[in-house]
């Protein structure tokens, strides 16, 4: 059976372990324990080892969809993971400390991926906290990377629509950066 | 009856190989033959690489791939980086000499490539979807964005304050009449400390932007697009909150990798060329399509694995019969 690893990573509490049960059709297999760090985000659990969920096409094909823990994602095992890996879809809480500085700082971790526009951007939690509004996502991208047009949404983890637009988006920007023939001048 | 050919390479490296089969199929479309990729080297037209050696020449047809930044006056060379319309050309030369060929087993010369006429495309109706989006364009570039008021027939006024990239409607958007005698418009000119008719926080003009964008033209070229210029996507749209379909996002992917013209677009995603400047004429008014005026824009990525090519093409077919997109 052919298959498809997809990574989702996102700083502690950007919807990692959400996103991937409204995609996945198996129950999800989580690691959670008890939250010690309440400063960082609000909730009782935060995921410890990993997340993983799998979605089926045509009964011949399988996305696996793990999710990556923060700091974890310096990990030998999570390198391993990312060399393997389609692509990423990257959550960032918009009301963490600094979302801004968190995406980019990802972006850079994982550059191997954005290079092949393997990377999209959803934004969560923003009716919880409205600003940086997407577009100072957008346009810090574009200074930073300004050869690749990385997707950026507002998505909200819980809705299985929002998640599956960020995969789809994810699929058509990976064809699309690998179809175009290769030229220094676009 | 539809004839098929065969393709074959001699020389060619796998990224070129994937390229071309890939190219090929989304083709399919505009050519009268069926094209096949054949696994020798022996088939109608041969694709050579830069440095195959002439005398092997074992097809009916036999082109040439140039090398990277090489120049060829040749008219049997495609041109590196390979694009679409050359192949697509080459291809149709093919069918035609095929055709007037039959049964002539000795490789027929392509003769200097006929100029294809230009693709025409009509201008679009000045319907009221289009005057809308004119006057917010003309609105939007102006030293001060104002306020709009659009009047639909019967119904409430429909209130747009471009300083803040806001709308408010008291109607769904999908209600609203797209004929010229159906909207008036009023220009309000403001300073800076008018009051916005807009309730905060509103709903973001891209969200009526890319409404008015994908009707304004019903088909043609709005007067703010040029179909016969390539565009390069600046950024995605936020899909999550635009009702659109997976083609739309087909186009927007295509657009950010690399320049495009309407037909360029049509025939890499096989979308229709209506839809395809529906898209355009949208994308163009949310300002997020640049004309691409030749500037050298440098690709980082060099390297594409080619197996990666048909892997997601495979895997994005399996979403649409999935999801019945
Ligand atoms: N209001 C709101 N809540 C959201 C949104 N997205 C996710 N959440 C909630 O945010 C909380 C954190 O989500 P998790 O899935 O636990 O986050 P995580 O990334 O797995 O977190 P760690 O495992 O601790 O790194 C959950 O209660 C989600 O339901 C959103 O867009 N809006
Ligand atoms: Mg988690």
């Amino acid at each position: 059976m052919a298959e498809h690893v997809i990574l989702i990573a996102g700083p502690m509490g950007a919807g990692k372990t959400t996103a991937i049960q409204s995609l996945s059709e198996i129950p999800v297999v989580s690691t959670e324990a008890a939250n010690t760090d309440r400063a960082t985000a609000n909730k009782a659990t935060t995921t410890v080892a990993l997340d993983y969920g799998e979605i089926t096409l045509d009964g011949v094909e399988k996305v696996r969809l793990y999710g990556v823990p923060g700091q974890r994602r310096f990990d030998y095992m999570w390198r391993i993971l990312e060399e393997r890996a389609l692509g990423l879809i990257l959550l960032i809480n918009n009301d963490g400390q600094d979302p801004v500085g968190d995406m980019l700082e990802l972006i850079k971790d994982f550059s191997a991926l954005q290079e092949r526009g393997g990377v999209v951007i959803g934004v969560t939690r923003s009716d919880v906290q409205e600003y940086p509004h997407t577009s100072q996502y957008v346009d810090s991208i574009r200074e930073v990377y300004p050869h690749i047009t990385a997707p950026v949404f507002s998505v909200d983890a819980r809705n299985r629509d929002h998640m599956l637009i960020t995969l789809t988006a994810l699929l058509f920007n990976i064809q699309a950066q690998s179809e175009a023939p290769m030229e220094d001048v676009a | 009856m539809r004839p098929t050919y065969t393709i074959g390479f001699l020389e060619v490296d796998s990224y070129h190989q994937v390229l071309v089969r890939s190219m090929v199929s989304r083709a399919a479309a505009s050519l009268s033959a069926t094209w096949d990729i054949a696994e020798t080297p022996k088939a109608d037209v041969v694709i050579h690489g830069p440095r195959a050696a002439a005398k092997n020449a074992s097809g009916r047809l036999n082109v040439r791939l140039c090398g990277q930044g090489e120049i060829s006056n040749n008219p049997q060379d495609l041109p590196a980086p390979l694009r679409l319309s050359a192949l697509l050309e080459m291809l149709k030369r093919a069918e035609a000499d095929f055709v007037n060929t039959v049964g002539v087993s000795k490789a027929p010369q392509i003769q200097a490539a006929p100029q294809a006429p230009p693709v025409i495309h009509e201008t679009a109706a000045r319907t009221g979807m289009l005057i809308l989006g004119e006057t917010i364009l003309k609105s939007l570039a102006s030293q001060k964005p104002g306020i709009i008021k659009v009047l639909c027939r019967d119904r409430e006024a429909l209130w747009i304050d471009l300083r803040r990239r806001a709308f408010a409607a008291p109607y769904a958007l999908n209600e609203m009449p797209e004929d010229a005698d159906a909207i008036r418009l009023e220009i309000i000119a403001v300073s800076a400390d008018t009051a916005s008719p807009v309730p905060t926080p509103g709903t973001s003009l891209d969200r009526l932007l890319w409404h008015v964008g994908l009707r304004a033209g019903a088909g043609k070229p709005a007067p703010w697009v040029n179909p016969a210029k390539r565009y390069k996507l600046k950024y995605w749209p936020n899909f999550s909150e635009l009702p659109h379909s997976i083609t739309h996002m087909n186009l927007v992917a295509r657009f950010g990798s690399e320049a495009l013209t309407a037909d360029d677009a049509s025939l890499r995603c096989g979308v229709d060329i209506a839809t395809v400047i529906n898209t355009m004429n949208a994308l163009t008014l949310m300002g997020l399509l640049n004309e691409n005026n030749g500037v050298e824009i440098r690709r980082l990525q060099t390297v594409t694995q080619p197996e990666q090519v048909s892997r997601v093409g495979g895997l994005i077919g399996r979403f649409k019969s999935k999801f019945g997109w």
